[in-house]
């Protein structure tokens, strides 16, 4: 396969299956919201930010497709690896994996969307459980974190800026 | 600091007259916490009369005070209200006994309960009349298909007379059926709605019984007919004018309960704290012991306020009282409540201590290690001078407006207002001013490392911030078992990871300075011997043990990779944004140049939701660190938190003899 491949599938897969994931987190944390709301509008806020802690992986997701773009040229410049040698070819495919490793850790997003709908119901029910509750989404998103760990780690030392 | 404040027990017995005004000084000054006490040949005290009129009256002047709230003008409200909230006034309250405080309360509802009931049983009949007039409105409209004299629908002497609606592939076989069982006597007149049938049946009131069953078997809806004479196109008219009444009345009702709230609201508000306030006052009624003439209490208080309180004894009781002070014993340790005992500074942080848990008495309190740990991971992940300083504003504002509260948000933005200082540092260290804004621009920016090209040294930096963070919590625990006595368990359970994580920090020094390589190798050895010393005593399964413990020390530690990651995080963001805006800068429609504002916008809005969603994690995950990472080595948090008997006042102050 040609270095643009690599690079455009890393670039898309981090931001692609990241964000699907997030959307999935999302939706599951909205829709309890939308029923403590309805308990009671006081609930707004706090639902609102437990509803938001899965988008993070999202962003890790977004970070990385810019950090792919950029080391690869593509943003700011021209694409560095146009020609099809092994180097390039060896670079390109780590940018695949590094998105590659993000945008699956990213998936940790839909089990902190049923964890954050969980805390959501529970703050309806006592509103000083907020704080446990947002520890315990954030818990799920560690795998997330160690995977844009990796990733960095990978483009920095792989490719390098 | 370091070590809850110190707490005694005290025993009080006197001579129950003085048992109103006593209990009274202990609720309103709250430095005790009253215990139950069992004595065998006493009984437990209980409420009297008054106290149950109080619990009684706190219902009663709570409902007042919804209905009440509910037609107040709302005041202030917005930003300001909620940097700057005012205090609300304190109205004097002569306390002279409960007796007395009951005879008041009955007063002020003898005189002001009828006048809100009266307008609210007003509200609530007009709205019910409003309901039932909209009702017969929506069932003319739907007689309105037939156009006959309303009156006419009425059943007669002779003739019953039912209306309703009835779903439309029902009608044809309700319509057999009925005419069958009243062998043709029934006159059936019907309309077609859009899925439905609008129909009437006129039957003698002799075939009435039988004819029943059948409408309902068929689940026909049966529709009241309203009161009046005309087509219904003429009734709507005149109901309408009927509705228009009563509105106005309900507006004019409305307007009474807004000129009852503006006149009682504060009393009421008021009488309801001091009722509150007695019925709580009277929950500690069980826990003392009586007898005829005396009773007994027991509780602990902290050792600072013992000379104040037993001066107050002293004063209520006329010095008719038996005190007893007493250090906790050893077997009391769990019992004692705990009071944190910090220096102002770290004061605001002992909520995060609290919301995981307070320490045991014997325990080491971790507010002052937390206070500085907390923000400066807080700091690090966030990383960026800007972002900092809006942080730093708003923080300092919430401070200036809610000190003289001392509530959650004043501690809350404490800790907001400590941790930008560190963001500030390391944006600096970082050269990080909204992410890469003015390097884009083109200024150059001084800076000890950059966030990307140097994002090794940032993971090497996490890493070693976090094993020294673990070795910290180890040698805590080690200096607390030590001292508690638990000598095996604070060699086999930290020591050995205090060795290990040495070993391991010299094993990395080796790398530069080879000497060190031999005591980290005979370091790490002894320390792992150690632990794999204490899992023995879990028997068979301590080899699954010894592995699993030993990932989860590495797990921990890697986690503290997220300080790195979160940092490149907010970079990453920022440096976003800032692409974006540099993309429609030099943008323009002709000559006007569109990209520059579509640029501000941009940038002033993703950089705000940048600042919202970084801080958050940034709270969150450097939280996280403390409980899970940092508190897993050492701490409990198995402590009972002092809760006082305290009165709670925010609009009533007692003046009492004391």
């Amino acid at each position: 396969m040609d270095p643009i491949v690599y690079v455009s599938l890393g670039a898309a897969l981090a931001a692609g299956i990241a964000g699907a994931a997030s959307a999935f987190g999302v939706g599951i944390a909205g829709a309890a919201a939308a029923g403590v709301v309805a308990e009671d509008e006081r609930n707004f806020k706090n639902a609102l930010i437990l509803e938001g802690l899965p988008m993070t992986q999202s962003i890790y997701g977004l970070i990385t497709l810019f950090l792919i773009l950029m080391v690869s040229g593509i943003l700011g410049g021209g694409f560095k690896f146009a020609e099809n040698t092994t180097e390039n070819i060896i670079k390109s495919a780590i940018l695949l994996g590094a998105g590659l490793t993000v945008g699956l850790t990213g998936l940790s997003a839909i089990p902190q969307g049923i964890i954050a709908s969980a805390s959501i119901g529970a703050v309806a029910k006592n509103p000083k459980t907020f704080t446990q509750g947002i520890i315990f989404s954030a818990m799920a998103e560690t795998m997330a974190i160690f995977g844009l760990v990796g990733a960095l780690i990978m483009i920095v030392t792989g490719v390098g800026f | 600091m370091f070590k809850p404040e110190e707490m005694v027990r005290v025993e009080v017995i006197t001579l129950n007259r003085y048992k109103d005004s006593l209990l009274t000084y202990l609720h309103e000054n709250g430095m005790v916490e009253i215990r139950e006490l069992d004595v065998e040949i006493a009984q437990k005290d209980s409420p009297n009369e008054y106290h149950r009129k109080a619990a009684s009256y706190s219902i009663t002047i709570s409902r007042l005070v919804d209905f009440l709230k509910a037609y107040r003008k709302s005041t202030g409200g917005g930003i300001k209200e909620f940097i700057f909230p005012k205090e609300r006034a304190r109205k004097k309250y002569r306390y002279e006994g409960i007796e007395r405080l009951i005879k008041d309360v009955e007063d002020f509802l003898s005189a002001v309960e009828p006048e809100i009931k009266a307008v609210e049983g007003k509200i609530t009949a007009t709205q019910t009349e409003i309901e039932r007039i909209k009702s017969d409105i929506a069932i003319l409209e739907l007689l309105s298909a037939l156009n006959l004299d309303v009156s006419y629908l009425k059943s007669t002497d002779m003739l019953e007379i039912v209306v309703g609606t009835v779903d439309r592939n029902k009608f044809k076989p309700l319509v057999e059926e009925v005419t069958r069982a009243t062998e043709n006597r029934a006159v059936i007149v019907s309309k077609d709605l859009k899925d439905k049938v609008l129909a009437v049946f006129v039957f003698l009131k002799a075939d009435y019984d039988r004819a029943n069953p059948i409408l309902a078997k068929y689940s026909l809806e049966r529709l009241e007919v309203p009161e009046g004479e005309g087509t219904p196109r003429e009734l709507i008219a005149v109901y309408e004018e009927k509705l228009r009444r009563k509105e106005e009345e309900l507006e004019s009702a409305k307007k009474d309960a807004e000129m009852l709230a503006e006149k009682y609201y504060e009393d009421v508000v008021f009488y309801q704290e001091l009722m509150e306030n007695e019925r709580d006052k009277s929950t500690v009624l069980p826990m003392l012991a009586r007898t005829n003439m005396t009773f007994a209490l027991t509780g602990w208080l902290p050792r600072s306020d013992v000379p104040r309180v037993l001066g107050a004894i002293k004063r209520v009781t006329n010095g008719t009282a038996y005190i007893n002070v007493r250090e906790p014993t050893e077997e009391e340790l769990d019992e004692i409540p705990i009071k944190l005992k910090n220096p102002s500074w770290a004061r605001p942080f002992e909520m995060l201590t609290e919301m995981y848990g307070v320490p045991k008495y014997n325990e080491i309190d971790p507010t002052p290690i937390i206070t500085f740990t907390y923000s400066f991971f807080f700091g690090f992940m966030l990383t960026d001078f800007m972002y900092g300083l809006i942080i730093a504003i708003i923080a300092a504002l919430l401070v200036k407006g809610h000190k003289k509260f001392n509530d959650g948000t004043y501690k809350f933005a404490y800790t907001l207002l400590i941790s930008s200082f560190f963001t500030m540092a390391m944006g600096v260290i970082f050269g990080s001013y909204f992410g890469n804004a003015f390097d884009l621009a083109g200024f150059t920016v001084p800076r000890v490392w950059d966030t990307f090209q140097d994002a090794l040294v940032v993971l090497q930096l996490a890493l070693a911030i976090g094993i020294a963070h673990l070795f910290t919590g180890y040698t805590i625990g080690f200096i607390v078992k030590l001292r508690n006595g638990e000598t095996k368990d604070a060699i086999l359970d930290q020591l050995s990871w205090m060795l290990i994580i040495l070993g391991i920090t010299f094993l990395f020094l080796a790398s530069k300075n080879p000497s060190l390589g031999m005591p980290g190798k005979a370091l790490f050895g002894v320390g792992l011997v150690l632990f794999i010393l204490s899992e023995l005593k879990n028997g068979a399964l301590a080899v699954l043990l010894v592995i699993s413990d030993f990932f989860g020390f590495v797990g921990s530690w890697l986690s503290y990779a997220r300080l790195m990651a979160l940092a490149l995080a907010t970079a990453g963001i920022a440096m976003v944004i800032n692409i974006l805006v540099q993309m429609v800068w030099g943008v323009s429609i002709g000559p006007v140049p569109i990209g520059i504002l579509i640029g501000i916008i941009l940038f002033a809005g993703g950089q705000l939701f940048s600042v919202a969603i970084n801080a958050l994690g940034a709270f969150v995950h450097s939280l996280r660190l403390q409980y899970v990472e940092f508190f897993g080595t050492f701490y409990s948090g198995e402590g009972k938190p002092f809760q006082p008997f305290r009165a709670k006042r925010e609009v009533s102050e007692l003046e009492f003899e004391a």
